[in-house]
């Protein structure tokens, strides 16, 4: 059940309804409904994931419970353990356990045993990458004692499975959730309006911009050995485009359902393609992944080698930057566009520049030359760095850049896509639009347009876009696999 | 919450009248367009609008529109013919056009029914389903289509949702109405005469990908089509049964022809109807008559439609 299907629609209204009207005076009732919303939605797609994440919701319950009831160190690091050997165990089992068959298979090949352990036919639940760091966060405060314990079952529960956020984030701590779980929600007309702009904004974004980018990239990627190197150059930065339409479009309809709720999550895209380096664009993409990895792995990280200097912040950065790309998935490809963003940010390092921001550029109308250039260059570099995420095999890769690079990019772009054209015209008025409206939480805020004629009119036309250059049977949201 | 219901009702009550308003124009427009689908829009428009006066039918699916000139015919007998051949559908959905021809239009006295061996399998797949849009709401229209995928539940009854995402559809329909598109038949009273030439690819690959193409026979087109006969039997409509030419080297491509044709045979004669088998006539020697191993081009076609005149000729008197 996609945001953007009818299914879900239907879904949403019945929840929305209810849980105003219904549950208006009683907020456990409201909460009663978003897990059973939750469950369903989950439920959707596979029941039997749902077993593993209500199994995962009470282990995570109780094991919290008895970290902040116990008395011995000794005790809480081992209930911490066991909590965290379910998490990550079971990450590490339905998405990396055929990579280290594999491996073990290949060791096995060299030193030539006769042995291959057979490959496990598993089903990966749903967003577990996001739920499982959900879970993971709480019993890490917990355990540093940064919250307390959740004391109702109920509101944890909800906590975890909280459907808007639950297939592919955003990765929210429990402070922000479960607190306004707790209390009552109230009816807040500005709220809900506001987040039905956000939704109209992210549909515009994944349908019109991301599913008809994806029909271009995927053709011109299924057949990389086919284009001349412009072409692939194209669909590099159409497929850069695609991820970040798909993935911010997601994570703004997530956040507009979670408004109409009453409840606010984190913001997850901060119009990442504006950023003059490789440092400030993960500060603005992905920003509850980036966050969530630099506080439990990148601060721990770079104490543990503070004695090294510069060279511990770049085997931090490094560390860090791996397990992103490989938190994506067990594809070689994956680690890799990890770990080549990870070597990005050595020169910002030894120049001491990767926690400078840049304030200036959100108060100007115009970038100066020298931060375009610099937006122009991270753009340029993500795309090359994306290449990497879209294939399938490192020998892909290497075959892509090796021809990008050769005499043929002086060749004519090969396009025969019918939508290019009206696709570059959606994403210029998609990047134009978040130009205009970077300091504001979303494009469709609109409050420049004072005439309530006007703004009806553009939401309108929105719709009308949507309605019309929608793909029919649109790509599902990358970001669900993972 | 009050404030919320008034602003929601204020949205979406001028959008519901703009939806119902953009479902009336792009059906209206859209059924105009008479190249869509390869033409059969064309043939719909004719059907709807009761424009379709023939004595002749020819039936089928792309075999019958490529390869039966509507104008020869009516050439070489005097009588007004028309070709509701339909591409890559079967049986299932010929006896669809059949069905609303019959409703819309004054009854032919001659049905040519251009049989290949697979017309009464079942193809799941709604081919070309945007020519199905326009008229949606058709009660034989929700009836067959809705038995085969490509349709969802909802394309039914809720107005314009069908419409989404069809980007080329929706242009078409306002390029109409502004006067921008070419509008004019590109069939002529059914018949889609190809000018092209012999082409291998398509016999290459099929033969790449198969021995020969086995497909069964559906039992519930079977029993449609009996229940066809008889009605034709009825309205005192006369068949012709004709089994096609296919170019000699694809005829190893197609299985089953003689347990077809026995099949098609026993139709044939406890009805009365003439059956005339092409299958391995002289044309299918002759690659320059065809443009692919199942389907004649125009000048293959005009020869084919020759000899299923002369063959027939006597009992159209």
């Amino acid at each position: 059940m996609e945001f953007n299907s009818l299914s879900f629609i239907i879904f949403f209204t019945t929840i929305f309804t209810l849980y105003w009207i219904i549950g208006s005076k009683n907020n456990r009732k409201q909460t009663y409904l978003i897990l059973f919303g939750s469950y369903l939605f989950y439920a959707w797609a596979e029941w039997r994931f749902l077993i593993f994440l209500i199994f995962t919701s009470i282990l995570t319950f109780y094991v919290g419970k008895f970290i902040e009831e116990s008395k011995s160190i000794k005790q809480q690091k081992l209930l911490l353990f066991i909590g965290l050997l379910q998490g990550i165990g079971s990450l590490l089992f339905f998405k990396y356990s055929n990579l280290v068959i594999d491996s073990i298979n290949s060791l096995f090949h060299i030193v030539q045993i006769n042995q291959k352990i057979p490959r496990l036919d598993v089903l990966i639940p749903l967003g577990i990458s996001f739920f499982t760091f959900r879970t993971l966060s709480y019993l890490l405060d917990i355990y540093h004692k940064k919250i307390d314990t959740c004391k109702d079952w109920l509101h944890f529960f909800t906590y975890v499975a909280f459907f808007p956020s639950l297939l592919a984030g955003p990765i929210d701590k429990s402070k922000l959730i479960i607190p306004q779980l707790e209390k009552q929600r109230e009816f807040n007309y500005f709220q809900i309006k506001d987040g039905l702009k956000q939704i109209l904004w992210g549909m515009f974004v994944k349908v019109v911009v991301a599913d008809n980018c994806a029909l271009i990239a995927d053709n011109i990627f299924s057949c990389y050995n086919c284009w001349p190197a412009k072409t692939l150059l194209v669909g590099a930065f159409i497929f850069t485009i695609q991820v970040y339409a798909d993935f911010s479009g997601y994570s703004n309809m997530a956040i507009g359902f979670s408004k109409l709720l009453g409840i606010t999550i984190t913001k997850n895209f901060n119009y990442p393609f504006f950023s003059q380096n490789i440092a400030e664009f993960w500060r603005r993409w992905h920003i509850s992944l980036t966050s969530w990895l630099t506080e439990y792995l990148f601060t721990p990280l770079s104490i543990a080698f503070r004695n090294f200097n510069k060279f511990g912040t770049i085997l931090a950065i490094l560390i860090n930057f791996t397990l992103i790309g490989l938190w994506h998935g067990p594809k070689t490809t994956y680690l890799a566009f990890g770990f080549f963003h990870g070597l990005m940010f050595i020169p910002l390092i030894i120049k001491g520049n990767i926690n400078k921001k840049n304030k200036k550029l959100e108060l100007k109308k115009l970038p100066s030359l020298k931060e375009f250039i610099n937006i122009l260059f991270t753009f340029t570099l993500v795309t090359f760095l994306f290449i990497i995420f879209k294939c399938n095999n490192l020998e892909e890769v290497k075959y892509i850049y090796t021809k990008i690079f050769s005499k043929s990019i002086f060749y004519n772009v090969v396009l025969i896509y019918e939508n290019f054209n009206y696709t570059i015209f959606f994403i210029v008025i998609m990047f134009v639009l978040e130009w205009l409206t970077r300091n504001k939480e979303h494009p469709f805020e609109l409050s420049n347009v004072k005439s309530k004629f006007i703004r009806t009119m553009i939401y309108y036309l929105v719709l009308l876009c949507i309605f019309i250059y929608s793909v029919d049977k649109g790509a599902n949201f990358i970001y669900f696999q993972f | 919450m009050k404030i919320f219901i008034k602003n929601i009702l204020y949205f979406i009550i001028p959008l519901l009248i703009v939806i119902l308003l953009f479902d009336f124009i792009i059906s209206k427009n859209l059924s105009e367009c008479k190249s869509i689908s390869h033409g059969e829009m064309g043939v719909w428009n004719d059907i709807y609008k009761r424009k379709i006066k023939a004595e002749i039918a020819v039936y089928g699916s792309s075999v019958a529109c490529f390869q039966v000139n509507s104008g020869l015919v009516k050439k070489e007998t005097g009588l007004e013919t028309y070709n509701f051949g339909i591409e890559g559908h079967n049986f299932f959905l010929q006896y669809l056009r059949h069905k609303l021809y019959m409703k819309y239009n004054k009854k032919p006295k001659f049905i040519i029914y251009i049989i290949e061996p697979y017309f009464l399998s079942f193809n799941k797949e709604l081919f070309s389903l945007e020519q199905f849009l326009p008229n949606i709401r058709e009660p034989e229209v929700v009836d067959f289509t809705s038995q085969m995928e490509g349709l969802r539940w909802y394309d039914y009854f809720i107005p314009l949702i069908r419409y989404y995402g069809k980007t080329n559809e929706i242009t078409d329909a306002f390029k109409n109405i502004i006067g921008l598109r070419e509008n004019s038949y590109i069939r002529k009273k059914g018949f889609y005469g190809q000018k092209l030439t012999w082409d291998r690819t398509y016999l290459t690959y099929v033969k790449s990908t198969t021995d020969c193409y086995k497909k069964n026979i559906d039992i519930k087109s079977l029993n449609l089509f009996k229940k066809f006969i008889s009605e034709c039997k009825k309205d005192k409509i006369k068949l012709f049964f004709i089994s096609p030419p296919v170019q000699k080297e694809g005829q190893s491509l197609i299985c089953g022809k003689s347990k077809f044709d026995h099949l098609i045979k026993n139709i044939a004669l406890k009805n009365k109807i003439t059956y005339i088998d092409y299958f391995n006539d002289s044309i299918c020697n002759d690659t320059n008559l065809f443009f692919n191993a199942r389907h004649l081009n125009y000048k293959g076609a005009n020869i084919f439609t020759h000899k299923i005149i002369l063959d027939i000729n006597k009992s159209l008197k």
